[in-house]
């Protein structure tokens, strides 16, 4: 099963969530991380793993050779304004291309080559039978997409039985970055506080769930045994899989980068609320074979 | 000469706009005779998405302009508008068009030939 | 006309509540809130709206599948997965037919299909993104959005926020604050270009010294003056002094430490910002102000002009 950890606002705990839910199954199935908020990727952090394979992720961008004859029609389809044609030469602006492969298509002569740069990298790795991924996007580059792109696909080679888990620990926000890193999943784990911030963003994570058609649940973070989310859940009828209570040592584990399953009491906590979810999930999958 | 200026509204007394790729007109005139020579466009990089600054640059190019008067051009526009060869000077945003061309006739702006601010990231 | 940002690389360190207070501290700028992905602005800056539009800023491949002769060439050449056989029913065709069919959320618009299509049958059309709008607060104008669910070009959607704060603060002569969102990627860079001044608000812990490095690259990367708060800078004393002295390393200054107050969340919920308050957090927010303010208010001699 594919579960997918998101969460609308920032800083909610989505990467507490999902690396110490994959450490509380992996001694049991077989589990993998992948890290899909490859902008500011954290999972790592707490998860310290072996990485034993590192690939570049490369975006194609034209080069053009000397079969040109100026024509400007690269320029003109080029939605990016990733090329220019003036003054007997053609500009190629390699930090603005998509990649598309639109300049190609329509040159009548042939003169656009693809050459590649690098874009950002993917890690594996591999903790106590866990494995990880995660993808890291270069500073200073602005598309995530085709790092997530890369990063779906080495997921996909570790094929996914409803025993086995994969864990996709997704980006803040509800873009696209967002959308691509959650789809495809078993159940989207929505990650909130109970804040008028945490509740407002929450509010447009389910929004994105429901457009999107994902099953969903929430877990509530910093939990200070307030009504505020409760209340929310009850009235859209929304499962609230478990609460994770507001407590300064785990505000002081987590600042020093280390997992919580080293302490008993939090250890109980993952353990019993990753039984409930791989049960949530397949005793919807049986009503859903069912209807 | 033919010149461009990139401007905030339709007329010679109005003013100079400081953004290139992101101004929402550019007027052409022969600089000899700016009052009944004074053609408005609308500047076709507005509707884009991103690189805004190499699309007014090109169209700089294809209006076959001579001279372009604006507030300052980023490292992209800067390298269009030097690929095609048209000097371009900087302006401040509280001249009138009339008084920009004044001005560089009277060789009173400084010609652009470093890039100002990038605005990377409007896609 | 001076621009300032607010960004944090890791979400939840407080961008949003430096951000409020710094609205009320001035009293008088253009504020923008260019997260608009999970924008939280609003909900402590009391405003009522003057102006609201919907912003278009998106296109996306559409076939007209009358004119289709499922040839297959768009599918070869999308290189996004956006195009796919489904089963379809088509004007002027008896019954349901595969044929090639657009996913809007996967398709990046960039009019690939467009020009392979042998028939002319793809067409790129706009796509609304999401709504602006522009309040009236009493410590000023404020420009935000809404990201419409699932919309693609949340980077586009800032710009245009910025562009109407910075025409705003054009006509008013003020200054423009900008709250932010995490990350470091497109909607990132769309809200700090062009900005004079960048404060990046962290928190000590190694997630939030893991990503302020990150975003210290990306500062660097545009040339864009930056400066460092940290946030709860008492919840791991170590930490925060690991992040000083990495800034300090890197020629980046810490420009003030506010420590954990129970304030902040009740101030929140109550709705407005903490410097309504006298506590911990908001004396030493006011000091931070008191230290940067200058830059956004000193003359406007040699500024960075937008392109």
């Amino acid at each position: 099963m594919r579960l997918a950890v998101l969460s609308g606002k920032g800083g909610t705990g989505k990467t507490t969530v999902a690396v110490n839910l994959a450490l509380s199954w992996a001694p049991y199935r077989k589990t993998t991380y992948v890290d899909y908020d490859v902008e500011e990727p954290n999972g790592f952090i707490f998860l310290r793993p072996q990485i034993r394979d590192t690939s570049t992720v490369f975006l194609p961008y034209p080069e053009i050779n000397k079969a040109c004859t100026f024509c400007g029609k690269c320029s003109e389809a080029c939605q990016y304004h990733a090329l220019a044609v003036v003054g007997g030469k053609v500009l190629v602006f390699p930090e603005l291309c998509h990649g598309c492969g639109t300049c190609g298509i329509v040159c009548p002569v042939g003169a656009v080559d693809e050459v590649e740069r690098p874009l950002g990298k993917i890690d594996e790795g591999e903790r106590d039978g866990l494995l990880c991924l995660q993808g890291v996007l270069k500073e200073g580059e602005s598309l995530a997409g085709p790092v997530i792109r890369g990063l779906h696909r080495r997921e996909k080679e570790h094929s996914s039985s409803l025993e086995e888990i994969i864990v996709a620990d997704c980006p803040p926000g509800s873009s696209c970055s967002v959308i691509h890193s959650a789809e495809g999943s078993d159940l989207a784990i929505l990650v909130t506080e109970p804040t008028l911030f945490g509740l407002h963003d929450l509010k447009i994570a389910v929004g994105l769930m429901r457009e999107m058609g994902l099953d969903f649940g929430v877990i509530q973070n910093k939990d200070d045994q307030g009504t505020l989310i409760q209340e929310y859940c009850a009235q859209e009828g929304i499962t609230l899989l478990g609460s994770i209570p507001f407590d300064l040592e785990i505000a002081k584990i987590y600042s020093r980068g280390q997992s919580l399953m080293q302490d008993r009491k939090w250890n109980d906590l993952f353990k019993t609320l990753g039984e409930r979810i791989v049960t949530e999930v397949k005793q919807r999958k049986t009503e859903g074979e069912i209807i | 000469m033919r010149i461009a200026i990139s401007t905030g509204g339709c007329g010679l007394d109005k003013f100079v706009d400081d953004r290139f790729g992101r101004c929402p007109y550019f007027v052409f005139c022969d600089s000899e005779d700016p009052q009944s020579t004074a053609e408005y466009k609308d500047n076709p990089a507005l509707s884009g998405t991103g690189g805004a600054g190499i699309a007014a640059a090109e169209y700089m190019a294809k209006e076959k302009v001579e001279v372009l008067i604006t507030g300052s051009l980023g490292p992209n526009a800067l390298r269009v508008i030097n690929g095609a060869n048209i000097p371009a000077y900087t302006a401040s945003e509280d001249m009138t068009l009339s008084e920009a061309i004044l001005a560089w006739k009277e060789g009173r702006l400084i010609q652009i030939t470093e890039a100002g601010a990038a605005h990377a990231g409007e896609r | 006309m001076k621009q300032m940002a607010i960004i944090s690389g890791k979400g939840g360190t407080g961008k949003t509540t430096v951000a409020a207070a710094f609205a009320e501290l001035a009293e008088q700028m253009i504020v923008a809130d260019c997260d608009v992905e999970a924008p939280n602005l609003h909900l402590v800056l009391a405003h009522h709206v003057k102006k609201e539009a919907e912003y278009v800023g998106n296109q996306t491949a559409r076939i007209n599948l009358s004119h289709c002769t499922h040839c297959g060439r768009c599918e070869e050449v999308c290189r996004y997965d956006a195009v796919s056989e489904k089963v379809q029913a088509v004007e002027g065709l008896q019954g349901e037919t595969v044929f090639p069919y657009i996913d809007s959320k996967r398709c990046e618009g960039c009019a690939a299909c467009v020009y392979a299509c042998p028939t002319q049958a793809i067409q790129l059309c706009p796509e609304a993104t999401g709504k602006v709008f522009l309040s009236e607060t009493n410590v000023g104008d404020f420009a935000h959005a809404e990201l419409y669910l699932a919309a693609d070009g949340s980077g586009k959607l800032v710009a245009e926020v910025r562009r109407l704060a910075r025409d705003e603060a054009r006509c008013q002569n003020k200054a423009v604050l900008i709250d932010g969102s995490p990350g470091i990627g497109c909607v990132v860079i769309s809200t700090i270009t062009g900005c004079q001044q960048v404060l990046v608000v962290t928190e000590p812990s190694q997630s939030g010294k893991h990503d302020l490095e990150r975003v210290l690259k990306l500062t660097a990367h545009f040339r864009i003056a930056t400066q460092v708060i940290i946030n709860k800078w008492d919840i791991n004393i170590e930490v925060s002094q690991e992040i000083e002295d990495a800034c300090s390393q890197s020629g980046v200054s810490v420009v003030g430490k506010i420590p954990f107050d129970p304030m902040v969340p009740k101030a929140i919920a109550l709705g407005y910002p903490i410097t309504r308050y006298e506590s911990p957090a908001a004396r030493a927010i006011r000091e931070i102000w008191a230290k940067i303010s200058p830059v956004l208010t000193e003359s406007s001699g040699g500024q960075q002009l937008s392109s």
